[in-house]
């Protein structure tokens, strides 16, 4: 594991640059998305336990914070959804840089899956994405939240801020919209599937959609990062697109 | 900065803004534990909001991930988490004082960090100053009094009294108890939960060493803790051998929550710190 700050000076990230293991060809690189709010707090152990796991399988990662949580740079009031798809472009960039790669994959956990699937939607360098229980709407997050109200005055969700501007990004989120658009290898692990992942995959064949009884990664106890680690998740990652 | 002899360990260094004068010894250092096993940006970011709060007041603040935690690989030394926590706590300090002078030090934590906190200011002299926001407390026979008086204005205790449905009434009256339904696992424990100090002679010993050392104390309690902290002056009564003088700056936050989500609650908190940390001398 390897911290490093990347990005322009104005948005610093953190990340953790875990550099594949073992000898001969460079592997495969993957830049991780993780989702938001307690979500990310909850993660934290599952993604370090898979980009450790995915390194002895030749994958190389980065782990990142968008700017505005985690340990990047800015409060979190900044963050923005248009903000964080700047910065998943800036680790895509940064991976290829660090792992020496011309290409790489995308791995995106709850929201961090539609921004995934957005960065691979426009960039011909992706070589294929891997959606971990995705956010298929925005919405959901709102839902998950219980913010129905008008977008006109920050909520706050387990000690971070929901602004009004974001609430609006997150009504406007499809990553069905998104999959329009993007045609290459996907693989879609749900370990919650719900009628818009099963929605999604009938209606897209090019995904590879696997329902796995595992831990939910990303859900809340009482001080978060709790749950045992799916770890069966985790080896169809690594082993994916085999 | 990665560092550590034994162990790589990862942490985030907030430099203080404004940069201390070079002539004299300067502000101490202050160095964040991990709560439990949240990786070193706490609840809800807490640590985060502490560390810039506090750098903007003249402080360098550093927070870090024990081994196991967060972005800190395993430890293989084979200490137990017990003594590993302590390793890394001296290592830390160890590692700031060689690349950046600091020989004075505050340290903070939330949970277990505080009990953390607490063990590792015992064994380090370079330790002046303790913030302990919920620490392992026993309860007095006040807090039995407070919470009686307290659940007697909750209109369901008194109807589960009168209508003996209460348990504790019913144990006491050798009724059957209807069994709970199983849990989800909420009340599982992780390990590093359980290398604290547990015992009360343990923590008084530490504490009095501690006052003779004169360090200075934060001691906060959050309502999140009323079932065991549920007065303001209930740490004071825990420990009535020990003189904290002017060094104890004791706290009771009934509406603050243990991970202090709350924007008002944890903008106070930080207000209180700040000034705590720039009346160490």
């Amino acid at each position: 594991m390897i911290p490093l700050l990347f990005g322009p000076e104005a948005r610093r990230k953190y990340g953790v640059f875990q550099p594949a293991i073992g000898q001969g060809s460079k592997g495969r690189g993957v830049v991780i998305c993780d989702g938001l709010f307690d979500e990310a707090v909850c993660a934290h152990r599952a993604l370090r336990f898979a980009a450790g796991s995915m390194a002895e399988a030749r994958w190389s990662s980065l782990r990142f914070d968008y700017f505005g949580t985690g340990d990047s740079s800015g409060d979190t009031g900044d963050f923005t959804l248009a903000g964080a798809l700047a910065d998943a472009h800036d680790a895509v960039d940064e991976l290829k840089a660090s792992a020496g790669l011309a290409s790489v994959y995308l791995l995106g956990l709850r929201l961090g899956g539609a921004l995934a699937a957005q960065v691979a939607a426009t960039r011909d360098d992706v070589r294929g994405l891997l959606l971990w229980d995705p956010l298929i709407e925005g919405e959901e997050v709102l839902a998950r939240y219980d913010v129905s109200g008008p977008a006109d005055e920050s909520a706050m969700i387990e000690g971070f801020s929901l602004s009004p501007g974001l609430q609006d990004e997150l009504r406007g989120l499809s990553v069905e919209r998104t999959l329009a658009a993007y045609a290459g290898p996907l693989l879609m692990i749900c370990t919650a599937a719900n009628d818009g992942h099963r929605r999604l995959a009938a209606g897209h064949s090019h995904i590879d959609f696997r329902e796995i009884e595992a831990p939910e990664a990303w859900s809340n106890t009482a001080l978060g990062g709790m749950r045992p680690i799916p770890s069966a998740v985790v080896n169809e990652l690594r082993e994916w697109p085999g | 900065m990665s560092y550590g002899q034994r162990t790589r360990l990862t942490g985030i260094l907030t430099y203080a803004d404004p940069a201390p004068a070079d002539d004299g010894p300067g502000a101490p250092c202050v160095v964040l534990l991990n709560a439990g096993i949240v990786h070193k940006v706490g609840p809800g970011r807490l640590n985060v909001e502490l560390a810039r709060r506090i750098a903007a007041e003249g402080f360098d603040v550093f927070r870090f991930d024990f081994a196991g935690v967060g972005d800190s690989p395993a430890r293989t030394d084979g200490q137990d988490l017990s003594a590993g926590v302590l390793s890394d706590v001296r290592e830390t300090l160890d590692h700031l004082e060689r690349t950046l002078g600091h020989q004075r030090f505050i340290v903070m934590g939330l949970c277990s960090g505080a009990d953390n906190g607490m063990r590792a200011a015992e064994l380090d002299e370079r330790i002046v100053g303790v913030a302990l926001f919920d620490p392992t407390i026993d309860r007095t026979r006040r807090w039995f009094w407070e919470a009686l008086k307290a659940k007697c204005r909750s209109a369901d205790y008194l109807r589960s009294i009168l209508t003996l449905r209460n348990p504790a009434l019913r144990r006491r009256l050798g009724l059957s108890v209807p069994a709970l339904e199983s849990g989800d696992g909420e009340g599982e424990q992780p390990e590093l939960y359980q290398v604290t100090y547990a015992d009360r002679p343990r923590i008084t010993r530490c504490l009095q060493s501690l006052v003779d050392r004169k360090v200075h104390l934060f001691v906060t309690f959050t309502g999140s803790w009323d079932f065991i902290y549920n007065y303001e002056t209930q740490f004071l009564d825990v420990y009535p051998g020990i003189s904290f003088a002017d060094r104890l700056d004791l706290s009771f936050r009934p509406d603050a929550d243990h991970a202090f989500l709350d924007a008002g609650h944890r903008r106070r908190l930080i207000d209180d710190l700040t000034t705590w940390c720039g009346a160490i001398p």
